[in-house]
């Protein structure tokens, strides 16, 4: 702003000091007659539209001048930098401070944020001070470009409504839900037995079924799922037996779930003699949950730098050896991460254990070891998602809180261990070291 | 690896240790340990044999003797148990898939496509990482909590809302295996999306595309490939989904006129009876069946998203 | 490679293992369990009538006798009967009596054959919304309205304004075809040659059909007298339109002129022994007796009253 440009239009205010009032209708704002108050100036600026610079066309950004003068027709100072500046764009949404960064969004509304400033006395000028209001915009928008940018608009606020219309449903119901349960939740609740016909008491035998069944399952899946991690990302080359694995990688995750139900009963209860067991459920759910562990271990595996594995090559280290010691606690956090999801994939699965070895009531002690290890691997067992199953649909004269308190438990169960791997995903990427 | 125990045979002899004669150990074991993992990373390979096996092994006998074939896929008639004659149609369970399936893709593909739009190209970053995480957790809860929501919550609400005499019917099913499909719409799309090269929407940019006109013109074009594998998953995961559908769609064995129809999908229909049939018996084996050609269509399905997204790498390298 | 020939490398063992699988199938080995049948393990199954029953049992048993662990599952007669069968449960509830098929099937899997002891009796109370007006009901018409070729669709052929029902069609609600209800409803209304109609909505559970029909005014169903509750109405039951309805009850089932009354048994394989003898000894006793009446049912001998009910006892069994 050295040099007014033939876009600037300059107004003069005299000094604060009103010592020789006029009616307004004289003061034009030349410098023989300015106006007598900041305030009188941008109001007089505001409703007359005539001194209003026009932000349409391609003409660059005008900027508007209120120089104060000690008296009319005083000389101005010399060009410096303005004691005040303000900023007006006209293509940004409103709601705007007048600072660049989030400039008004015309004339108009500047000089009535400005007037109001002035009238609360937050804005004044002394002698010599220059307020200037400049428009930023360099190149103004035509028609077109403003049909664009309302197209724009639209478009983004049609694809929020859509994301937000799968989530939001969802959240609502979660929360209906837990204010259905709230009655029923409590410590008591996850750690007593069913009582009455399951129509009373917790859900412990439940819960602690599930315990073991994850368990279980873990301890068949983790290794087996680890090591073929493993073997996709630091043995395979990438020939057509490795296409063909991962095409069974996906496969077994794309196989419906009662499909596995099936090859549960077909194999393990009848072809491997396990009968209906907490072991037969717990292979047919390791089996299910195989790809979570192999998919988020090779992704662990592939974010260890290549260079890593090299400079243990040249010092003489064999591929094992290299794994061992070097791939492996490097990237141990991401399997832990991949094994984590398992466990709430494996907490939530009911068609897979329905006939395989989950029953509806197993009488379990109220105390003692019996109460922390009700099950042996050959017995039948509870498990919560079979029991939400069962209590929506075969316990009679059960009340809504036991109901949505079994069904919230689960959901607070699968939801708390995902967040948990979740958490630890993003702790993992935000202090990685390479 | 032969070559390093020849590096290591002529190093000077050390003093013992417990330590050492491990890791020695362990080297040895090499091999050994190289064939375990080996064989653990065909597992999966294995495993989906077995499964083909196994239920094949069971189904078999129905399958090629005794069952009705074109019975079997042509009559609407599920008596299984029947005094007069058994009956073994799966016409109107298939019926009752596609319809609850058909419904659930109408709703959850514009939404998961709009949704992995507007997380891939118009949130904020923050917005971003918050919304894939509240996926993530969507594509966690059990199906059997999807059962119970559609059973005890949309029931009565559908029911309130169309004045339909029950609650539990297709558009039930449909509405709560698109809420369940979504999250797997959503972030398969947004990676395809993801995949295509920043040149390109800076290419767009510089010719003075709307952001509209870089995710019409641009961005869909060229993700087609991953969104079709996309919808293939959705179809997937909504066709396999069993205690969902068992719980809200009303499981009556009839082809459906209208939304508000209950009807009875193959996946629950094993889930329902499975448990009643002697091994062996007809019955038995007719639901094994079933089972095959559920694993048929996931296999296809599963087959060809893989193949489409595949189309995209081959395309990539030209 | 050419995804054409991978196809084809993928689809080809497929084929070759299921081909196995077929030539496998017949060696089916004997009866899979005797593993659990320990001396303090008892494995229940069966009926969704009884399940309640068997797991209030169980309960009160543990509370004497916390040695003895007694699992309990539903899913319906048929499911306790197969596993019966196939040796995996000690002890099966039905709600029906066990086919003559069965019975022979039993005995070749697993050497011995499966003893009856009737341990109460139900009555089948026919349920509609509580605002509907209709008070009685006869056989003849419930055939007509479940009957496979019925012509009762509507609740104004019932001679009923049924006014909170706005489509006006009756909405039959069912059992599955596992549960002894189903078969016994069938036998008792329908008779031994008919089949139901297609098209109704069957529940997986006892409770589901009372529930369902609760909220649902155009609907009839089927269920356990124990499953009453205050939101739902029974209708009085008579043997042929115009005669008087008889309305389900313990003393109406068990002098007989409660026309849907069963007998509820357990099936044991050979005459129970050891643990088992205990506790069915138990169940026959009062204490345990009087848990059937309090959930509902009719004991086969009232609590406290040991001689005279005798030969109500040998009329049950009848």
């Amino acid at each position: 702003m050295t040099e007014p440009n033939s876009d600037c239009l300059q107004y003069f205010v005299t000094g604060t000091s009103e010592e020789e009032p006029r009616s307004s209708s004289d003061a034009d704002g030349s410098r023989e007659q300015p106006f007598t108050s900041l305030r009188q100036a941008l109001e007089a600026l505001g409703t007359d539209t005539s001194r209003t610079p026009s932000s349409d066309g391609n003409r660059g950004g005008p900027t508007v001048m209120l120089t104060c003068i000690a008296r009319a027709g005083a000389s101005p100072p010399p060009n410096g930098t303005p004691s005040h500046q303000y900023f007006v764009d006209p293509f940004t949404p409103a709601r705007g401070k007048g600072t660049e960064q989030a400039p008004w969004d015309s004339f108009e509304v500047a000089y009535a944020k400005l007037t109001d400033l002035a009238r609360s006395q937050q804005l004044a000028l002394r002698v010599g001070d220059r307020l200037e209001i400049c428009c930023r915009e360099v190149f103004t928008a035509t028609a077109l470009e403003k049909w664009k940018n309302i197209k724009e608009a639209i478009a983004k606020y049609v694809f929020l409504t859509m994301a937000l219309t799968c989530f939001l449903p969802v959240v609502v119901i979660l929360t209906f839900l837990l204010v259905k349960a709230w009655p029923a939740l409590s410590v008591d609740f996850l750690v007593t037995n069913p009582q009455n016909n399951l129509t009373a008491g917790g859900i412990w035998a439940p819960l602690i079924g599930t315990f073991f069944l994850v368990l279980t399952s873990l301890l068949v899946a983790a290794p087996i799922g680890i090591l073929a991690g493993v073997y996709l990302n630091e043995y395979a080359s990438d020939n057509w037996i490795t296409r063909i694995i991962n095409l069974a990688v996906m496969n077994l995750a794309g196989v419906p779930s009662i499909v596995h139900a099936l090859f549960g009963v077909g194999a393990f209860v009848h072809f491997a003699y396990m009968g209906r067991s907490l072991l037969a459920a717990a292979c047919t759910v390791a089996v299910m949950t195989l790809p979570v562990i192999i998919t988020s271990t090779r992704e662990a595996l592939a974010a260890v730098p290549m260079s890593f594995r090299e400079a243990c090559w040249n010092m003489g280290a064999t591929r094992w050896q290299t794994i061992r010691t070097i791939v492996l606690p490097n990237s141990i956090a991401g399997i832990l991460t991949g094994v984590i999801l398992q466990v709430a994939r494996a907490a939530g699965e009911t068609a897979p254990i329905l006939f395989t070895g989950a029953v509806l009531y197993v009488p379990i002690a109220d105390a003692g070891w019996e109460y922390m290890v009700p099950y042996g691997p050959n017995d039948r067992f509870m498990a919560l998602s079979y029991h939400l199953f069962a209590l929506s649909t075969q316990i009679r004269g059960i009340s809504d809180e036991l109901l949505y308190g079994t069904a919230v438990v689960l959901i607070g169960l699968v939801l708390l261990v995902n967040s948990f791997a979740i958490g630890l995903r993003i702790f993992l990427r935000s202090r990685k070291k390479w | 690896m032969p070559e390093a125990d020849a590096n290591r045979e002529p190093s000077p002899p050390r003093p013992w240790s417990m330590l050492r004669t491990f890791h020695v150990a362990v080297d040895w074991c090499e091999p050994l340990v190289e064939w375990i993992i080996r064989i653990c990373g065909w597992s999966a390979i294995l495993f989906v044999f077995a499964i083909f096996f196994f239920v094949f092994r069971e189904g078999s006998e129905m399958l090629l003797g005794g069952l009705d074939l074109k019975e079997f896929f042509t009559s609407p008639n599920w008596r299984p148990d029947s005094v007069v004659r058994p009956q073994y149609g799966i016409l109107a369970l298939l019926a009752g898939t596609i319809s609850v399936t058909g419904l659930a893709m109408l709703i959850a593909v514009p939404l998961g496509l709009g949704a992995a739009v507007y997380v891939a190209e118009f949130a904020g970053p923050r917005s971003k990482e918050t919304l894939k995480v509240v996926i993530e957790l969507l594509a966690a809860i059990p199906s059997v909590v999807w059962g119970f929501i559609g059973y005890m919550v949309l029931g009565p609400i559908i029911i309130w809302a169309t004045g339909a005499p029950v609650g539990i019917n297709v558009l039930n099913g449909g509405i709560i295996l698109a809420l369940m499909s979504v999250p797997i719409i959503v972030s398969v799309s947004e990676d395809a999306l993801r995949a295509v090269p920043d040149s390109y929407r800076e290419a767009a940019l510089a010719l003075g595309a709307s952001r509209w006109e870089i995710v019409s013109r641009v961005l869909f074009p060229a993700a087609k490939n991953g969104l079709l594998a996309a919808v293939l998953l959705g179809v997937g995961r909504a066709i396999g989904e069993t205690m969902a559908v068992l719980m809200a769609t009303g499981h009556a064995v009839q082809i459906p006129h209208s939304l508000l129809d209950p009807v009875r999908t193959l996946t629950a229909t094993i889930a329902a009876e499975l448990g009643e049939t002697v091994s062996g018996e007809e019955h038995y084996g007719v639901l094994f069946v079933i089972g095959i050609v559920l694993f048929a269509i996931a296999f296809v399905v599963n087959l060809t998203a893989d193949l489409v997204v595949k189309g995209i790498r081959g395309e990539k390298h030209d | 490679m050419s995804r054409c020939k991978l196809v084809v490398m993928i689809c080809l063992p497929l084929f070759v293992v299921a081909c196995l699988g077929c030539g496998t199938r017949r060696n089916n080995p004997n009866a899979t369990g005797g593993s659990g049948s320990q001396q303090n393990t008892i494995r229940v199954e069966g009926s969704d009538t009884m399940v309640n029953l068997a797991q209030a049992w169980a309960e009160e048993y543990n509370k004497t006798h916390p040695e003895i662990s007694i699992q309990v599952s539903g899913g319906g007669s048929g499911v306790g009967i197969a596993s019966l069968i196939d040796g995996v449960a000690d002890m099966a509830n039905a709600s029906r009596k066990m086919k003559a098929k069965e019975l022979a099937r039993a005995e070749e899997n697993t050497g011995s054959r499966p003893q009856e002891i009737v341990v109460g009796l139900d009555a089948l109370a026919v349920y509609v919304h509580k605002n509907n007006p209709l008070e009685s009901i006869s056989l003849p018409e419930l055939a007509e309205i479940y009957g496979d070729g019925g012509k009762l669709e509507s609740w104004s052929a019932l001679g009923v304004d049924n006014v909170d029902c706005d489509s006006g069609e009756i909405t039959r609600v069912s059992r599955q075809n596992n549960s002894g209800t189903y078969h016994y409803f069938r036998e008792a209304v329908l008779g031994k040659q008919r089949d139901f109609k297609l098209g109704s909505i069957d529940q997986s559970g006892s409770k589901d059909v009372v529930a369902l029909v609760s909220r649902t005014p155009c609907a009839i169903g089927y269920s356990g007298m124990g499953y009453k509750t205050d939101e739902i109405k029974w209708l009085k039951v008579s043997q042929e339109k115009g005669q008087p309805g008889v309305e389900p009850g313990v003393a109406t089932a068990a002098d007989g002129s409660y026309a849907i009354s069963r007998p509820l048994q357990i099936y044991t394989l050979g005459e129970p022994t050891g643990a088992l003898k205990d506790y069915i000894d138990w169940i026959m006793s009062d204490a345990g007796q009087q848990i059937v009446l309090d959930l509902g049912y009719v004991p086969v001998k009232m609590p406290g009253a040991d001689a005279e009910t005798k030969d109500a006892d040998s009329a049950a069994k009848e």
